[in-house]
């Protein structure tokens, strides 16, 4: 009886602090995508920088700006849920350098891992949202399989 | 995109006799998996001159995208009639967007036709209210994109690869 009470309590002073209902479940998850989608970029980005053969660093450089895209697009989707602006949590990324710049394979076990996420998500999603999973997933999975694969071993 | 060849305007009755082709289902889902194994049809056709124009050098792309869309139809076609939907038949012959004339034709044509099909699987996977029909969606539409950025690399574009296949943001 008392811990109900509390546990009410704590409950009305949770909605009270917040001031609107809880977000929707699939607000956490899609936060999810977005971060990998940021942190990919800035990874495939890092390599680049460190002058791979030409065409590894061109296609880098389209892992780099592709996983940007689909950022903007996740956090336009979750605006739209929300109501307001996605959190960033690019705000970190500043202070911690990496001590030497990531290797293309580390890419490429990157945009495995988030294909192979968006991809489980978007068949738990419906309508837009599991459209634009889908294609994130698409993009990832041409990417690490073909993208940044040498021509020979790719064919 | 590629698309059926226009029908004849007869009206023979031996035309008029013969059975209906199925229509399109009015359920979402059943729509666009109809569409979909329809583009897999014009696609397959498609894919027949591909393979004529190509160098011998593509020849293990050309057959193995080739058999991939061929399961894919199988599978859609299964899912369907596992509903007592009827699937689309092939049509006689297609209205190719390009014309092709030799082995980049051929890759542009195949590139063409991935972003098609990608188009419709995305549609399929926006439309579908069950988990397993989203998977295969998601499993075709990577497909999909992957054929395309091999074909991409085949004919020399770069990037290869792009932000959203099947999409349009």
């Amino acid at each position: 009886m008392l811990f109900g009470a509390a546990a009410l309590a704590l409950l009305a002073s949770n909605a009270a602090a917040c001031g609107s209902p809880p977000p929707p479940p699939e607000v956490d998850e899609l936060a999810a995508q977005l971060d990998r989608a940021r942190a990919d970029s800035r990874l495939a980005a890092d390599a680049a920088a460190a002058t791979p053969p030409p065409p590894t660093a061109q296609a880098l450089a389209a892992v780099a700006s592709e996983r940007a895209a689909h950022a903007q697009a996740l956090s336009d989707e979750l605006v739209r849920i929300v109501g307001k602006d996605a959190p960033t949590t690019t705000a970190t990324s500043t202070t911690a350098q990496p001590a030497k710049a990531p290797t293309t394979e580390e890419v490429i076990a990157a945009l495995r891992q988030s294909a192979d996420s968006a991809g489980q998500l978007a068949a738990k999603q419906s309508g837009y949202r599991a459209g634009l999973l889908g294609s994130i997933a698409a993009s990832c999975t041409a990417a690490y399989t073909v993208a940044l694969v040498p021509p020979k071993a790719a064919q | 995109m590629t698309s059926p060849e226009p029908t004849p305007t007869t009206t023979t009755s031996s035309r008029a006799a013969e059975p209906s082709a199925p229509g399109r289902p009015s359920d979402a889902t059943n729509g666009a998996l109809f569409d979909a194994i329809a583009t897999e049809h014009a696609t397959i056709y498609g894919y027949g001159l591909v393979s004529a124009h190509s160098t011998p050098d593509v020849n293990g792309l050309v057959s193995a995208v080739m058999a991939e869309h061929r399961d894919r139809r199988e599978g859609a076609i299964a899912i369907l009639q596992a509903r007592s939907v009827d699937p689309p038949l092939p049509a006689a012959g297609y209205q190719l967007p390009i014309e092709v004339d030799n082995p980049t034709d051929a890759a542009n044509l195949a590139v063409r036709m991935e972003e098609d099909a990608a188009v419709a699987w995305r549609a399929v996977l926006e439309q579908a209210t069950d988990e397993q029909d989203r998977a295969f969606a998601v499993t075709a539409l990577t497909q999909c994109a992957v054929a395309a950025a091999r074909w991409s690399r085949v004919l020399g574009i770069s990037p290869i690869t792009v932000a959203f296949p099947g999409g349009s943001e």
